[in-house]
């Protein structure tokens, strides 16, 4: 608006010189000056619909704390330069982003821009609007533009975990082989704890029993090959106490013990609930590429914290909002 | 890495915008040397043709000028090198020092041959300024040739650098404007006007320079796509813009003439006290003042709040002085040229005249005057004292050409008369001493004698030969033209039968002074009836006769209309006229001074146009024609039947002179001319005060944002590492390194040996704990980053990897 002021009292400057006879010249620049006006005016849209735009992003997910590229490609089929194309973007938690690129005549020029996410989650960056400016900056056109938003997961930092605080989760200390775990294989007593009803009375240890006045039942350590469970338990959090940098934390923690999993070859599976979900999710990992894939579903925790508590189903690893992992048993108490 | 601010989402995620560009089509990237040689030449082209506007502009002329173009050409090719090498990258301030001392020894060295060279071309320019605006600047008379040319080549030296600055280093065109519009400005204001092609090769050249500059190209493409786009425009904006070339819109032209008047008036009253009287502007230049006799060329703008005249006055005046300036004679239908001095030379061979006889003649009313004086009081001894007064008038700002004398005036030897007959010549002296008599006083001492008696002697001789002489050469009437006007006063003359006498013989003095004054009232009647005074009007025309274009088509003028139509018509009367160009200085202008004489300062707006008739036995004597001025010569109940006529008109037209004249508009703009010489000063200051101002924010902002002053450590600790890769970036660190990898601080081990592998360490988990920890930074480790960068800094100057 600025640019069609100065030019608009340009104009009525020349038109004043040339009708208060001022020379032939002011009568050339005038006419010039609108007829320069028509030619970008039409320039400026003739160029518009020619551009050809698209837009891609180097991946689907990135780490929290580094950078991804996003890219805008536009192509230009016509004999004439644009020197300045206004790029309208809408980031996620960046908010609206105005930026000006160029296109070179008959060429396939690319523009991108570095974005770095601080949290976990998911945020969504697209275009909203190209525009082309002509030389002058008097006259814009729009581009159309297909659809150019992309989502993209912010995924936890992976930590290395030191191997007594993984090896806890598998067995006794000295055997890492075959750390202890609850399990039902029967070959093997793991732990013994009190009766609770639905108890198999199979599984009653009699003797202990006898000896403790108290029905206790066995538990038996968990055979080789079996899924571990990792409850991404959020039900001590809040939705005005929970931080982003917990959130973070939190995350870091199920990826760091999900990789150290991964390592040790163990079948696991995330457990979470998401806000606005009944029901927990599962996501099963049996590898590392099925891993990657889980730290792309498991930051859904940070849309907020949900109000139905999370319930294991059975035993496994839990998670907490404090930072600690711990053994989990489903009722009663368990020892580590 | 950039970072700007960012907004928290409702999901809390929050995401930094980092830098972003424009990565173009790998294998169609502009070579660096392609880019400096299109900058070169646009570089070159651009003070090219800014000298060859200035060359033209001001018709500057010198067998040497051509070496210009090589001058230039070399001085292009150094500034393109000096801003476009990166080997001078980090020393590039060292490099403009030498060029600083190197041109300073240069110029010392030449100091005698470029003084030569700049008054040779302020000569070129101050004599355009006198051409364009009637200025009377006097000029060096420098001539000597080649020195011209090497006052240009360190004046464009310095300019060449400011573009390049702006064209090859960074495409900024705001740098280039501000440049190019002062120069360009300045030179218009003087009166300079190049070529139509020069005019638009600099039109061009702005319009290349900023369609370069908004671009986001890093090259010249987009401005030369515009540029070509231009001149493809230009085509048939020359074929549309010829036809209508010659139309003008009367209003317009008006308007902006009295806003140029207006600012060459500003101009006209600061530039001899910023250049300590050296630079003036003569008022007549600038549509104000006395200048001749061409007739509708200006309009009716005065100055106001500039003094022309000092005018005392030993006797309390009572009544108005007029001081005759220009007088015009022949009528050529635009114009009153003076009379030929020829006829006069010729005519007062015969005559008894004592001397000089422009002299002479110029002092017979006043010699007449005091011989009839002495004869009455000769007579009635014991009589008053003598009417003769005494009236200085000197110079202050009014034209130099004239000297501005009263009627009945005594001249001595050293005045001269031009024409003969015509107006006094200017003189170098700024005051002018005249022993004359109050106009009333002589037409009472010469009526007394005029009617009957005796009238011999060689005065009366002299005057009656001169009489003759006028009744000649003040009659004279164009052949052809004035038709309506002939017919009118040749009928209202056969009506009132002037001109015959009942008996037949020739008519007595005193009845020709009674014809005479009843054509004076006729004639102001007349212009009074029909015409109305206006000080906004047309230019006259080319083949429009003046005198009847303001009588019949336009009925409306000032007083220089008023005074060209009365002459033209009391000559077509009988009655010898002249058209005089002066001032006027009503009594109730003087004031008394402690030494009991009388004041006043005349302005600009004094000056006034009359016609003077030449009465029998009193000789010229001047005729108030225009409406508002006192009349003195019409009598009382004449005076009141007038009014009474055209009450409203007359008032209205004297409250409109007035308000035109003298107008809330005017006096503001004459307050801000007076005092404009101060404003200016006061912006110039403000300005400068600013700039400090602004620089100095500019400057700690800008220090506040490289170190995070006033932010809590961590994010100190993150400003100054983005500002350390700024550092390194220009140095060739690639913007994929970061800490987390270790890039960043590989790069900084390579440029500075000191740093440590273990400060390496540290810096890394200190830009991460910053950047994503959540242990606090404390202040000592703010202030071991802070002096990593000093290091850094010290370290990187002037290596490159």
């Amino acid at each position: 608006m600025k640019s069609k002021i100065i030019y608009m009292v340009l104009v009525l400057a020349t038109l004043w010189a040339a009708a208060a006879g001022r020379g032939e010249f002011a009568f050339f620049l005038l006419v010039f000056e609108l007829l320069f006006a028509v030619c970008m005016a039409a320039g400026v849209w003739y160029v518009a619909g020619k551009l050809r735009v698209s837009a891609k992003t180097e991946s689907s997910a990135v780490t929290r704390g580094e950078r991804e590229k996003f890219i805008l490609e536009i192509e230009n089929s016509t004999v004439f330069p644009v020197g300045d194309i206004q790029i309208v973007m809408d980031v996620t938690g960046a908010g609206r982003i105005i930026r000006h690129t160029a296109a070179d005549r008959k060429s396939r020029d690319s523009w991108q821009i570095f974005l770095e996410p601080v949290h976990c989650g998911f945020f969504r960056v697209g275009v909203t609007e190209l525009r082309v400016f002509d030389y002058l900056g008097l006259f814009s056109a729009k581009i159309r533009i297909p659809s150019l938003a992309r989502t993209i997961a912010v995924i936890p930092r992976i930590h290395l975990m030191d191997e007594e605080t993984v090896q806890g989760f598998y067995g006794e200390e000295e055997d890492n082989e075959n750390a202890a775990r609850a399990g039902t294989d029967s070959q093997e007593i793991f732990d013994t704890r009190y009766y609770h009803q639905g108890d198999m009375l199979k599984n009653i240890h009699w003797k202990l029993s006898a000896k403790e006045d108290e029905l206790l039942v066995k538990e038996f350590s968990m055979p080789a090959g079996r899924m571990v469970s990792v409850y991404l338990d959020t039900s001590d959090g809040t939705e005005e106490q929970t931080t982003p940098d917990q959130l973070d934390e939190f995350l870091d923690l199920a990826a760091s013990l999900g990789n150290a999993l991964v390592e040790k070859e163990q079948l696991f599976e995330y457990v979470w609930m998401e806000k606005g979900t009944k029901e927990a999710l599962h996501f099963e990992v049996n590898g590392r590429e099925a891993f990657y894939q889980a730290l792309e579903c498991i930051p859904g925790i940070c849309q907020g914290i949900s109000d139905n508590v999370l319930v294991p189903e059975h035993g496994g690893v839990r998670i907490t909002m404090d930072g600690r992992i711990q053994r989990y048993f489903p009722e009663g108490e368990g020892r580590l | 890495m950039r970072k700007k601010q960012t907004q928290k989402e409702q999901n809390n995620m929050e995401v930094l915008i980092l830098d972003s560009g424009y990565v173009p089509q790998s294998q169609k990237k502009q070579t660096e040397k392609g880019g400096m040689l299109l900058s070169f030449l646009v570089l070159f082209g651009a003070v090219g043709v800014l000298a060859g506007s200035l060359v033209s502009a001001f018709s500057i002329r010198d067998e040497r000028l051509w070496l210009l173009i090589p001058g230039i050409f070399l001085f292009s090719l150094f500034f393109s090198w000096f801003y476009a090498d990166r080997r001078l990258d980090s020393r590039r301030i060292y490099g403009f020092l030498a060029i600083v001392i190197l041109y300073m020894a240069v110029c010392f060295v030449l100091q005698n041959r470029i003084t030569a060279g700049f008054y040779q071309t302020a000569d070129f320019v101050m004599s355009r300024i006198n051409q364009v605006y009637h200025g009377n600047m006097r000029l060096y008379g420098a001539y000597e040739s080649g020195d011209m040319v090497i006052f240009w080549l360190p004046v464009l030296f310095p300019v060449t650098g400011l573009l390049g600055a702006g064209i090859v280093r960074r495409r900024n065109w705001l740098l280039i404007l501000s440049i190019l519009f002062p120069l360009v400005a300045l030179m218009m204001i003087a009166g300079g006007r190049p070529g139509n092609l020069w005019m638009y090769f600099l039109a061009m050249s702005i319009l290349l320079l900023f369609t370069a500059g908004r671009s986001y190209f890093c090259g010249w493409k987009a401005g030369l796509t515009a540029l070509l786009a231009a001149v493809v425009v230009s085509v048939p904006s020359w074929c549309i813009s010829m036809p209508l070339a010659g139309v003008e819109i009367p209003a317009i032209q008006r308007g902006t003439t009295r806003i140029q008047n207006r600012l060459l008036q500003s101009l006209w009253s600061f530039l001899p006290k910023i250049s300590g009287g050296n630079l003036q502007l003569s008022l007549e230049g600038i549509a104000g003042g006395v200048d001749n006799g061409e007739l509708g060329t200006t309009d009716g703008v005065f100055f106001t709040g500039v003094d022309a005249l000092k005018v005392t006055s030993v006797q309390r005046p009572s009544e108005t002085v007029y001081l005759r300036g220009y007088i015009g004679e022949t009528y050529t239908g635009n114009s009153f040229e003076p009379g030929a001095e020829e006829n006069f030379q010729n005519a007062a061979a015969v005559w008894k005249t004592d001397g000089d006889s422009t002299i002479y003649i110029q002092n017979l009313p006043f010699l007449r005057t005091m011989y009839y004086e002495k004869q009455s009081s000769g007579k009635n001894a014991g009589e008053s004292e003598s009417a003769v007064n005494q009236i200085t008038v000197e110079n202050l700002n009014a034209n130099p050409e004239y000297t501005y004398v009263p009627y009945d005036a005594f001249l001595n030897d050293v005045y001269q008369i031009s024409n003969g007959d015509g107006a006094v010549c200017g003189q170098s002296r700024q005051e002018d001493i005249f022993s004359c008599y109050w106009r009333s006083n002589a037409k009472e001492i010469l009526e007394s004698y005029r009617d009957g008696k005796d009238t011999s002697g060689v005065l009366n001789d002299t005057e009656k030969s001169y009489r003759n002489f006028c009744s000649t050469y003040d009659l004279q009437i164009p052949e052809k033209g004035l038709e309506r006007l002939k017919k009118e006063c040749a009928e209202a003359k056969e009506e009132n039968h002037w001109g015959e006498s009942e008996t037949g013989a020739e008519m007595p003095d005193w009845a020709v002074a009674d014809e005479y004054e009843e054509i004076r009232k006729y004639v102001v009647k007349r212009l009074l009836r029909d015409c109305s005074y206006e000080t906004d009007t047309d230019k006259l025309k080319d083949g429009q006769d003046f005198v009847e274009t303001f009588l019949y088509d336009t009925k409306e003028g000032y007083s220089m209309h008023f005074a060209a139509a009365a002459t033209m018509m009391f000559r077509m009367f009988g009655v010898p006229a002249r058209y005089v160009v002066g001032y006027v200085a009503p009594q109730e202008l003087f004031s008394e001074n402690a030494d009991q004489t009388y004041t006043a300062v005349l302005e600009d707006d004094n000056a006034h146009t009359w016609v003077e008739i030449y009465q029998p036995f009193l000789g010229w004597t001047p005729v108030e024609v225009t409406p508002g001025m006192e009349t003195e010569f019409v009598d009382q109940t004449e005076e009141k039947e007038q009014s009474d006529r055209v009450p409203e008109e007359a008032k209205t037209e004297t409250e409109e002179e007035e308000i035109s004249v003298s107008g809330f508009a005017v006096r503001i703009a004459g307050w801000f001319t007076g005092h404009l010489a101060d404003i200016l000063k006061l912006c110039a200051v403000l300005c400068l005060l600013m700039l400090v101002l602004g620089s100095g924010i500019k400057i700690r902002a800008a220090h506040r944002a490289r170190y995070g002053v006033g932010e809590d450590p961590a994010e100190a600790v993150r400003a100054i590492y983005r500002y350390i890769c700024r550092i390194l970036y220009k140095k060739g660190m690639s913007k994929d390194c970061t800490a987390a990898d270790g890039g960043t601080i590989r790069f900084i081990r390579d440029f500075c040996p000191v740093f440590t592998e273990e400060d390496g360490n540290r810096l890394q988990k200190l830009i991460l704990r910053a950047s994503y920890g959540n242990e606090p930074v404390t202040e000592e480790e703010r202030l071991w980053m802070r002096q990593l960068c000093r290091q850094i800094k010290r370290s990187v100057r002037g290596k490159k990897r």
